[in-house]
C-alpha cells in the first residue's frame, strides 16, 4: 500500500472505530498543492491523500481542541513540534493518535525545501502507526537559505541590522508566521495585546522589529525547524534565519535539539517547589 | 494611437521624479512591491501583480490622522493631512477597480475622510495593462478586464517595441502632454482570456447563511490577516491614541489608523469581552458577505476585484473561486 492508502486505511479504521472523533490530514487542494483536512466521517477518508506538497505543520490544529479525540498526520518535523507541545502540557498524548509519516522532503511550487535538504530525520521521533514507502528520489543540493545564512552570519553587526531592518520594513504584519506556527501558542500574543507598553499597534519599522525579534527569541529552544513561519510569508522574508541562528546558539550551549525528546527548554525556567509563591 | 518608446518613457518617468514622489513596481525577496523610486532603472517592466495593491498608498497600513498635545488640562489638535503630488507607475487595472470601490465608502458616501481623500486628490494614476495573467487571476468575472481603464488617469499598453498611451482623465491628459509620444497606426493587442466564476446574485445570499460550507472552509484557516491586507478592497481598520513623546509635563499624542482584518480573532472583540464574530467560520463568512452582499447594499460596488491574490497567498488555499463556484451551485 502507498503512503495514500495506509492514511486512508488507519483513518478509516480509527473512526469507525470511534478511537478518534476527527482525523486531520490532507487533501488534495484547488491548485495543485494539498491543504489541511479534517475528517469526521469514514466515508469521507478517501479525501485524504500524502505527497510531496503536504507542507503544512498540522500540530497547530491540535491546539485549543485539548477535550477531543483526534488522530493527526505528521511529519518528522511536525512530530517534534508534537513533543515540546507535550513537554509544555499543551497537549494531552493520550488523546492524540500520530500517524507519523516517513518523510524525504516536501516542496512548494517544485522547490524542495529549506528545511527538508539539511533535515537528518527521515522517521518521526513520536508515532502510534509508522506510514512507510516507496522512498521517493529526491537529489539534495546545497539548500539556497544555507548559503544566504552564511552571507548573513559573516556581515558586521551594523550590516546585520540594517539587513534586518530592511526585511522587517517589508513586513505587513499580517501574524501569518505566528498564525502557522505549532509552538506559538500564547492565549493572547504580549504583541497584540489591548494594554500593551511594550510594542504599540502601529504597523510600522520600529513595531515589527520588536514583534519578529521577540518571537525569535520567545521561541528560543522550541522551535522545530519546520519553517512555516517563512512558508505562509507573503513577503518572503527569511524570518526562519533567525531561528535558526538562535538554534546553533542552544546548539553551541546546551548540545540541545527541540522535540527529540518530551523535555522542556533548557532557557525555560522551572520554579522549583520552594520558589513558587503561596 | 499615441506610441512611446520605452527609452522615452523612462526618460518620462526620471523627469517627474525630478518633480515629486514616483512610485512603482520593484522586485524584492523575488516578488514585486510598489516603492518610491529613485530611477527608472529600478523598475522591472515585466513585472506581474505586486503582492500588495496600490490600494496601501491611500489607505495606509499606518496612517497619523491628528496629533494632539495636552499642557497643564489644555488639549490642542492637529489634523495631519498630506498634500505633496506623487505618480504612482504600473498600476493594475484591478487595482484601479479596487480605488472605485473605496472611493464608494470614504468619498462618496458620509462622512467624507479626508485622508483617503487627500490621498486621491494628490495622486495621478499611469496604469498597465495586463498581456498575460495569472492563474488565479479573474476580474472579467467582476466586470471589469485586463486593460480596464476605470479609474486610472493614464493606460499604457506594452507592445513589442514600446508602449501605447491612452490618457482617460484631463489629469492624464496632462501628463500625456509632457510624454514623447508620437502618432503611430497600431492595433491594441487583444486582452487575454480568464476564466468566468460564477457568483451568487446580491438577493441571493440570505439563503447561504446557514450552510455547512462555512464552517467546513474555515477549519483550516489559521486566523491570519493575509487575505485582507492583500485584498484591493478590504478597509477594516483599529484606532488607538499613542503617546509620541512626554517632557516638563507636556504631553505629545497621535491618533493612528491601521488595518485590521476580518480573520483575526479579536476582530469583533468589544468592551467587556464579548465577540459576536467568536468563530473562524463565523468571520471566514463575514469576509464573502462583505464583498458579495453587505458592502454593495450599502455602498453600491461588489467588494471583489478579481485580483486573485488573497487565492495565492492563502497558506492553507482557502480559495475565494472555489467557494463562489460552490455557492452558486447551491443558488442554481
Amino acid at each position: 500500500m502507498n503512503r495514500t492508502e495506509q492514511i486512508q486505511e488507519t483513518a478509516r479504521d480509527l473512526l469507525e472505530r470511534e478511537k478518534v472523533n476527527c482525523v486531520i490530514g490532507y487533501e488534495p487542494g484547488s491548485r495543485g498543492h494539498a491543504r489541511p483536512a479534517f475528517i469526521y466521517k469514514a466515508e469521507d477518508v478517501e479525501r485524504l491523500t500524502w505527497d510531496e506538497t503536504c507542507t503544512h505543520n498540522l500540530v497547530r490544529y491540535l491546539l485549543k481542541r485539548e477535550d477531543e479525540y483526534l488522530a493527526i498526520v505528521v511529519k518528522p518535523c511536525d512530530a517534534r513540534a508534537i513533543n515540546v507541545m507535550l513537554a509544555e502540557n499543551k497537549l494531552f498524548r493520550e488523546h492524540i493518535y500520530i500517524m507519523g509519516v516517513k518523510c524525504e522532503g516536501v516542496k512548494v511550487h517544485g522547490n524542495l525545501q529549506d528545511r527538508c535538504q539539511r533535515c537528518t530525520q527521515r522517521t518521526p521521533v513520536i508515532y502510534d502507526k509508522l506510514i512507510d514507502g516507496e522512498p521517493a528520489t529526491i537529489s539534495y543540493d546545497t539548500p539556497v537559505g544555507e548559503i544566504a545564512y552564511k552571507q548573513i552570519e559573516s556581515l558586521s553587526p551594523k550590516e546585520k541590522m540594517e539587513f534586518w531592518l530592511e526585511q522587517f520594513d517589508q513586513c505587513i504584519r499580517c501574524y501569518a508566521c505566528r498564525q502557522a506556527c505549532p509552538i506559538c501558542s500564547c492565549p493572547t500574543c504580549l504583541y497584540e495585546r489591548d494594554d500593551s507598553h511594550w510594542v504599540g499597534i502601529g504597523i510600522g519599522v520600529s513595531e515589527k522589529r520588536a514583534f519578529h525579534l521577540g518571537r525569535a527569541f520567545h521561541l528560543a529552544g522550541r522551535c522545530v525547524g519546520c519553517n512555516e513561519c517563512q512558508r505562509v510569508c507573503p513577503v518572503d522574508l527569511p524570518i526562519s534565519m533567525l531561528n535558526q541562528k538562535i538554534h546553533q546558539e542552544m546548539q553551541n550551549l546546551f548540545n540541545y535539539t527541540p522535540g527529540l525528546s518530551q523535555t522542556i527548554s533548557p532557557l525555560t525556567t522551572v520554579l522549583s517547589p520552594e520558589e513558587v509563591l503561596p | 494611437m499615441k506610441f512611446i518608446t520605452k527609452t522615452d518613457l523612462s526618460a518620462w518617468i526620471d523627469a517627474q521624479i525630478t518633480n515629486c514622489e514616483v512610485v512603482a513596481p520593484i522586485e524584492h525577496n523575488g516578488h514585486y512591491l510598489y516603492e518610491p523610486i529613485q530611477s527608472s532603472r529600478e523598475i522591472d517592466w515585466s513585472f506581474t501583480r505586486p503582492i500588495l495593491p496600490v490600494k496601501e498608498y491611500f489607505f495606509n497600513p499606518t496612517e497619523q490622522i491628528l496629533t494632539f498635545t495636552k499642557q497643564w488640562g489644555n488639549v490642542t489638535i492637529h489634523e495631519t493631512l498630506q498634500e505633496d503630488q506623487r505618480i504612482i507607475i504600473g498600476v493594475r487595472p484591478c487595482d484601479a477597480h479596487g480605488l472605485k470601490v473605496l472611493d464608494a465608502m470614504f468619498l462618496d458616501a458620509d462622512p467624507l475622510d479626508p485622508n483617503y481623500k487627500a490621498h486621491r486628490d494628490r495622486t495621478l494614476l499611469v496604469g498597465f495593462a495586463c498581456i498575460e495573467t495569472l492563474p488565479t487571476c479573474f476580474c472579467t468575472s467582476l466586470g471589469e478586464g485586463p486593460d480596464s481603464t476605470d479609474g486610472l488617469d493614464l493606460l499604457i499598453t506594452p507592445i513589442n517595441d514600446g508602449f501605447i498611451v491612452e490618457p482617460v482623465t484631463a489629469r492624464g491628459e496632462g501628463l500625456a502632454a509632457s510624454m514623447g509620444w508620437v502618432d503611430r497606426e497600431i492595433e491594441k493587442p487583444a486582452p487575454p482570456e480568464m476564466p468566468i466564476i460564477p457568483f451568487p446574485e446580491q438577493g441571493a445570499w440570505e439563503a447561504l447563511f446557514h450552510l455547512p460550507i462555512w464552517e467546513q472552509t474555515a477549519e483550516r484557516c489559521l486566523s491570519c490577516r493575509i487575505c485582507a491586507y492583500v485584498c484591493p478592497t478590504c478597509r477594516c481598520f483599529d484606532i488607538r491614541d499613542e503617546l509620541i513623546a512626554a517632557k516638563d509635563g507636556k504631553q505629545e499624542f497621535e491618533r493612528i489608523r491601521v488595518w485590521d482584518s476580518c480573520a483575526s480573532e479579536a476582530y469583533r472583540k468589544i468592551a467587556g469581552g464579548h465577540n459576536p464574530r467568536k468563530a473562524k467560520a463565523e468571520r471566514l463568512r463575514n469576509r464573502f458577505y462583505c464583498k458579495f452582499d453587505y458592502f454593495p447594499s450599502q455602498y453600491g460596488p461588489l467588494a471583489c476585484t478579481g485580483c486573485g491574490r488573497c487565492i495565492e497567498l492563502c497558506p492553507v488555499n482557502i480559495d475565494i473561486c472555489e467557494t463562489l463556484n460552490q455557492l452558486a451551485e447551491v443558488v442554481t
